[in-house]
């Protein structure tokens, strides 16, 4: 059932997307890049036919359906496009066997979208810590209320949000499989999209394994399996810097509109995009065409094609602005001010964002007394550790991600070695394709601003990818000839591919019984997420219009009820400091529509010890019976579960 | 379409291919360390 309604999503946006192309003139004549586009544009025309109906308060399950039935007949005259696609991938596919080591990379490639698609098909317990926290727990309010509001807890629900618009309508349907199977989805789209630029511009041999070091790497592996927005910012980019490289040696003004428009289509999926888009822009015009082109002409395009891609982005900044009064809510605070933030959370929050890395943070007080670069240039972004950052990256995952532990961090949260294995050895190469350098002088202020920003190994893949190809092409070039020599780099891809197939049947396995209904949701939940033995309590005794504060714990999608991050750090709504006693509080609760408290206590462990203010108030409302104890789980000890006393809060 | 043509000298083939497989032998490395350090608790 997942998988038809995905299919029939995509089934109507793709055609959509392929009439808007056309009308635009703007669809690129080959079919496999038509496709790509088609797809991008179509599920952003989703996400915005998604977003109206969620903001009318429409947003059902007829609405929805009817929104799609228009779709496809708008995009009636488009519908080859599917089959043809399809046709031509088994194509490729087939023809792949001719090349030298295609068969194996074809083979790996298929194991890994068959695995993954298990893994996209489970329900979302432990490793999909935002899907469980922000994706799907923002979809699922939207579609308890069959309304998009801004909750209000939540910063990230003001960022742009168009694959919560597709979460929206697996959820509305009752899927979380079909949610989860769109960004699975967007991560195929990146590696068609990876393996199309290693074959238009470096040859036929050099996309399988382009393609290759993309699937293999162990984060893309573990994203494929999870309700995360990454591959499709990835996805995007990449079909952004395809057209763009199209238009470089072209010098044909659609390629050019189209990369405008595909980077666009980024930015209403994470702001992260914005990067790529602006660096794409810049690139139009400093990187000359291979045919001569007059500058003027050249930043006439350009500036046409930076218009198309912000008006396709526009809506999710505006309505931003309108809910927050800050386009980039909670970011440049200093800037546009933000509703329900202030400026402590917002040194805190950018405190955090700085401390992924290698080395710390320096404690705000020094951070304070240094000058302004040296401010700059402090713990994480010491300039060497620039020059490290790709063996810390590959070796040490931990750094640049939530420190799950080693063994985790580098089977799920690892760019993997093939980036740093292939990617140095184009510098002994002469002769290099046009299209390499410009890859890479793409990649580079993209390098340069991950490092600068915010070091998540989470936030380089989508931008680490556009430099895929050259990687295949790098790979190609070692093993050409077949000599002794070429072996080495066969064997270390090959023993990359062996160590991605075994991480693959790690996450695959245990998917297995519950995709297969061999074991029900509920065990599967109960054995691979710990908030789930709460959720599941909060979903059956807790009433509908419940609403449940929650300390220590953020992932509230399993709960079926409104949720509300009530720790000070999240938003202002709970004004802690100003609190006299827990009778205010318990006020504060019930103005909140607040009826129950669920608390975490791994994550507040000083809970009945600590003086910060909100753990003292929380302690002595419970002393003084305003909340009071329903639940404390057998299982999972450290959750309690309190009711907030009906006629506490006058006193 | 540009198509790989040329052959590299042997030497050149021959240290960027140990440079790729020392860094994914490396990786893996880096992977039974943490499940032996797991193991052992540390």
């Amino acid at each position: 059932m997942s998988f038809i309604i995905f299919l029939v999503v995509t089934c109507a946006a793709v055609p959509a997307g392929a009439q808007f192309l056309r009308l635009t003139k703007l669809a690129p004549q080959a079919l496999p890049e038509r496709l790509l586009a088609s797809a991008t544009v179509g599920y952003v025309l989703v996400g915005y036919g998604t977003l109206i109906l969620g903001l009318t308060g429409h947003l059902t399950a007829w609405a929805v359906a009817a929104m799609l039935a228009g779709f496809a007949v708008a995009g009636l005259g488009n519908w080859n496009l599917l089959w043809e696609g399809v046709l031509t991938g088994l194509n490729f596919l087939f023809r792949a066997f001719r090349m030298p080591f295609h068969a194996p990379i074809a083979a790996i490639l298929l194991l890994i979208v068959s695995g993954t698609f298990i893994t996209a098909l489970e329900p979302p317990a432990g490793r999909d810590y935002d899907g469980l926290a922000e994706h799907l727990a923002q979809a699922a309010a939207y579609v308890r209320h069959a309304e998009v509001t801004p909750l209000w807890y939540d910063h990230h629900s003001h960022f742009p949000s168009n694959m919560q618009m597709l979460y929206s309508i697996g959820l509305l349907y009752h899927s979380e499989g079909a949610a989860k199977l769109f960004h699975w989805f967007h991560g195929i789209m990146a590696l068609v999209a990876a393996f199309l630029i290693a074959r238009r511009f470096f040859g036929p041999r050099s996309c399988g394994p382009a393609a290759l070091v993309l699937a293999v790497s162990p984060m893309f592996i573990w994203l494929m399996g999870v309700a995360y927005v990454d591959l499709a910012v990835m996805a995007y980019g990449l079909v952004a810097v395809l057209a763009f490289l199209r238009w470089q040696k072209s010098g044909v003004p659609a390629d050019l509109m189209l990369a405008g428009l595909m980077a666009g289509c980024g930015m209403t999926v994470k702001m992260q995009g914005a990067a790529l888009f602006g660096i794409l822009m810049l690139a139009a015009l400093i990187m000359k065409p291979q045919l001569p082109l007059a500058f003027v002409r050249r930043l006439k395009w350009t500036v046409l094609a930076g218009i198309i891609g912000l008006m396709i982005a526009l809506p999710w900044y505006v309505r931003s602005t309108l809910n927050t009064g800050n386009p980039f809510y909670p970011f440049a605070y200093s800037i546009f001010g933000g509703k329900l933030w202030s400026a402590d959370r917002a040194l805190a929050y950018q405190r955090h964002q700085l401390e992924f890395g290698l080395g710390d943070l320096p404690p705000q007080q020094e951070l304070d007394a240094m000058p302004a670069w040296q401010r700059f240039l402090s713990g994480p972004r010491e300039p060497w550790k620039w020059l490290v950052a790709p063996f810390g990256l590959t070796f040490m995952p931990w750094e640049y991600e939530v420190n799950l532990g080693p063994l985790q961090n580098l089977l799920m949260t690892s760019v993997g070695p093939l980036w740093l294995a292939l990617l140095p050895l184009v510098l002994l190469l002469r002769g290099r394709p046009r299209a390499l350098s410009r890859l890479m002088w793409l990649f580079l202020p993209l390098w340069v601003w991950w490092f600068m920003s915010m070091q998540l190994g989470r936030y380089l893949l989508p931008t680490l990818v556009i430099l895929a190809p050259v990687a295949g092409y790098a790979f190609v070039r070692y093993t050409r000839g077949g000599r002794t020599g070429s072996y080495f780099a066969v064997a270390a891809v090959s023993l990359a591919s062996a160590t991605a197939l075994g991480i693959l049947m790690l996450l695959v396995v245990p998917a297995v019984p519950v995709v297969f209904g061999l074991e029900t949701r509920e065990s599967y939940l109960m054995r691979n997420l710990e908030v789930y033995e709460p959720s599941a309590y909060i979903a059956m005794h807790t009433p509908p219009n419940a609403r449940i504060a929650t300390y220590g714990e953020v992932r509230t999608y399993h709960f079926q009820r409104d949720a509300f991050w009530a720790e000070y750090g999240h938003s202002s709504l709970i004004a802690y400091n100003d609190m006299k006693g827990p009778q205010d509080l318990i006020r504060r609760y019930h103005e909140l529509g607040i009826t129950h408290v669920l608390i975490n206590q791994a994550y507040l462990p000083d809970l009945w010890t600590s003086q910060d203010t909100t753990m003292r108030l929380l302690r002595e409302a419970i002393r003084d019976g305003q909340l009071h104890l329903v639940r404390a789980f057998p299982v999972h000890r450290n959750y309690l579960l309190f009711a907030v006393s009906p006629g506490g809060g006058g006193a | 379409m540009p198509e790989v043509t040329d052959e590299l000298p042997v030497w050149v083939q021959v240290a960027g291919g140990l440079w790729c497989l020392l860094t994914v032998v490396l990786f893996v490395r880096q992977i039974l360390w943490a499940y032996t350090a797991l193991l052992g608790g540390s």
